[in-house]
């Protein structure tokens, strides 16, 4: 179980340097063998977050636990049990897929057959056979993160904290590590994961959506989606920009998100859709379609930000 | 175009610079400390070699040359000596690096008319023991050493020689001793540890010292290579101990270190033909201790220093310079009275000079190396302490 409370964490503030602050009062509490995903835009705090949950960042307040043990006064007890996959890629690039792998065997104290047996298990559902003999620097960024993931499960870690794992890999990929980690969730492992993708959000079975070093909300991926107010619609027209600009006066839309050649509008009601119709008809926009649309997690995410931006920049401006 | 594209790389590069407070301070400061340690080593005179008399005469004109010769810039008479086994001791323990030995007689001889007269057959004997292992200040001492006593009795027996003139001794007698006051001293050297003043011998073991700072030199930059490798965070989230680390670092580097030991004492024996008078697995511990020294304080730096550029640029101006200048190889050691007397407790290279140089030319053991032991044991601990006090398993 992972417990954080109140925590903080700010750099810099000293030499003249800016204060900033990574997190700012977060409060998270993770059940053993969830998949929680934690979703946010860049900044948001989700490295920092990971980075004190693995014991290697201390934070500048308030107190975070991992299996009981206190991320400062325990670190080392938590490396122990933790598989950590750090954004950029951790291991050696001068040595081998094997090599690099038999390091981390030593370092868990993974020996002989037990060794031999786990890597041929890891690199059976990573694909990476064929590649024990290339050295780290020459694998493909995607391949890079398929071995940071197997040298974090070499030691059947009971937590497993993977910072963006699928960034900057191809979509092939991407459905491979997800099966990966589907995999580890249903066999008991509690896994973190963060990741910038809303389609990989709604995999996991919760979701923690970071701004600005909080929480702004933490639950199941449909139970955030029933949080949006209003309903959603799909709008397609022959000027977008221009429904745009004039569809921003119009009362009782929340939101307004272009998604290619549509325009999702976040409504107060049904009632709304006459109310587009008309203002579009008056400004000389030729709609081709408006029909309700299940909203995604993108597009609460999305909300919600706003949302949280704007309150934010009252708050500071007040 | 080709300007402003200069312009653009150059506006960039002054960014990193400035980027790194450690690399631009090195930069700043380097080049200014290298010219002021090499410009006072080439500037600098031999000042203040220590000197021990051993005075078999025990006259009060004895005891005035002994003043005169502390008079001079170059030598500091540091006592006296009443025997051969005291003065012996004092050059293998490196506190004294010229002993002038005043024979019996020479008092009356050069205070005497007899004295004078006795100058055809008998002149005043002197001899002279300097260490060899530091040939420039003992070169220049002994020069000093030999002027200052030959004026000394030119200026007595001219004394004694004025006295006759004018008691009316024959002008072509007074002419003749004159010209024999021109060369009034017999002068014996013994030069220890190095009688052929072979260059080399004492250039070669120094060499080897200084030569082993370069694992140090290296070690300096492996925390910083992972760094910038981006390895550091997932080494650091493992559970291994972070002494283990320290450790597991080092010991390839003090393998390679030991193993060019080796290979540098075939080389200075069987191709520089240098002699080697200590106890060889006594010169193996000591060549380990020094290099567990050297990467004691490389690891520190590497800990200390968070870019591979600046951890270069330390670790070359703490060994390399310093070590080059002070090992005595090309200036004399001497001449950094003030640096002399922190080398030994800084840096680990003096003393590692002086292992070296007293093991291979002097013969000498762990009593007389006593100093140095001590002083590198405290470096290699202290230096790999303070490196696990600092090193933190988090990446910030």
């Amino acid at each position: 179980m992972i417990q954080i409370q109140n925590l903080n964490r700010h750099f810099g503030g000293r030499f003249r340097q800016a204060k900033v602050s990574a997190i700012a009062g977060l409060d998270l509490t993770i059940q053993p063998g969830e998949l929680f995903g934690l979703v946010g835009p860049d900044g948001a705090g989700k490295t920092t977050t990971l980075r004190i949950l693995a014991g290697i960042l201390k934070p500048s307040s308030g107190t975070a636990t991992v299996n009981g043990h206190d991320v400062v006064d325990d670190a080392e007890a938590i490396k122990q049990e933790l598989g950590y996959m750090p954004q950029q890629f951790g291991l050696y690039p001068a040595l081998t897929v094997d090599e690099n792998l038999n390091f981390i065997c030593d370092v868990f104290g993974v020996f002989g057959n037990a060794r031999e047996q786990r890597i041929q298990e890891l690199l059976d559902f990573t694909n990476l056979h064929e590649f024990r003999g290339r050295l780290g620097r020459q694998l493909s960024g995607g391949m890079q993160k398929k071995l940071s993931l197997t040298a974090a499960l070499v030691h059947h870690p009971k937590v497993l904290l993977l910072d963006e794992p699928t960034t900057g890999v191809d979509p092939v990929a991407r459905r491979e590590f997800w099966d990966i980690l589907t995999m580890l969730h249903t066999e008991g492992s509690t896994v973190i994961v963060s990741t910038p993708y809303m389609d990989e959000a709604e995999r996991c079975n919760r979701v923690g959506l970071m701004y600005d070093g909080q929480l702004m909300v933490c639950d199941t991926p449909n139970a955030v989606k029933r949080m949006l107010p209003g309903m959603m619609f799909a709008l397609r027209a022959d000027n977008l920009m221009l429904a745009e600009n004039v569809l921003k006066t119009v009362e009782g839309i929340h939101d307004i998100q272009p998604y290619g050649d549509v325009l999702n509008l976040l409504v107060e009601d049904e009632s709304v859709g006459t109310r587009i119709t008309a203002c579009l008809h008056d400004a000389g926009v030729k709609i081709e379609s408006l029909r309700p649309a299940p909203p995604r997690l993108e597009e609460a995410f999305i909300y919600f930000v706003r949302q949280f931006s704007t309150n934010h920049v009252q708050e500071v401006s007040a | 175009m080709t300007n402003r594209h200069m312009m653009a790389i150059a506006r960039k590069e002054w960014l990193h610079i400035t980027r790194d407070p450690m690399t631009i301070f090195l930069l700043a400061i380097g080049p200014v400390l290298m010219l002021i340690l090499v410009s006072y080593a080439m500037a600098t005179d031999v000042e203040n070699v220590p000197t021990v008399i051993y005075d078999l005469d025990q006259s009060e004109l004895s005891g005035q040359l002994a003043d005169e010769l502390d008079a001079t810039n170059v030598l500091d008479v540091q006592g006296y000596v009443s025997s051969e086994a005291a003065y012996q001791d004092k050059l293998e323990r490196r506190k004294t690096k010229l002993v002038v030995i005043i024979e019996e007689g020479f008092g009356e001889q050069i205070s005497t008319l007899d004295g004078l007269m006795s100058l055809e057959t008998a002149k005043p004997k002197f001899s002279f023991v300097i260490d060899g292992t530091d040939p420039i200040s003992a070169e220049t001492a002994l020069e000093a050493a030999m002027k200052t006593s030959e004026a000394f009795v030119t200026g007595q027996l001219g004394a004694v020689l004025d006295e006759q003139q004018a008691a009316g001794m024959a002008d072509d007698l007074i002419t003749l001793y004159r010209l024999q006051l021109e060369s009034p001293i017999n002068t014996t050297v013994e030069n220890r540890y190095n009688p052929d003043l072979k260059a080399i011998w004492d250039l070669v073991p120094a060499m080897i010292a200084v030569a082993l700072v370069l694992p140090g030199m290296s070690i300096s930059t492996v925390i910083a290579r992972e760094r910038s490798e981006g390895t550091l965070e997932a080494l650091v989230a493992t559970p291994i101990n972070k002494h283990a680390i320290l450790l597991g670092k080092s010991l390839p580097y003090m393998i390679t270190s030991l193993i060019n030991v080796c290979l540098m004492y075939v080389v200075a024996r069987v191709v520089f033909d240098v002699p080697f008078r200590g106890s060889l697995p006594l010169y193996l511990l000591l060549s380990a201790l020094y290099a567990f020294a050297t990467l004691s304080i490389g690891l520190l730096f590497s800990i200390l220093i968070p870019s591979m550029e600046a951890a270069l640029w330390a670790s070359m101006m703490f060994f390399l310079f310093p070590g080059v200048l002070l090992s005595g190889m090309f200036f004399p050691v001497d001449v950094f009275p003030f640096l002399v007397k922190i080398e030994t407790i800084e840096l680990p290279v003096v003393s590692g000079v002086i292992i070296n140089r007293g093991m291979f030319l002097q013969g000498v053991g762990a009593r007389e190396l006593w100093w140095n032991i001590v002083v590198l044991l405290i470096i290699a601990l202290e230096g790999f302490e303070i490196a696990g006090r600092l090193f933190k398993k988090r990446i910030a």
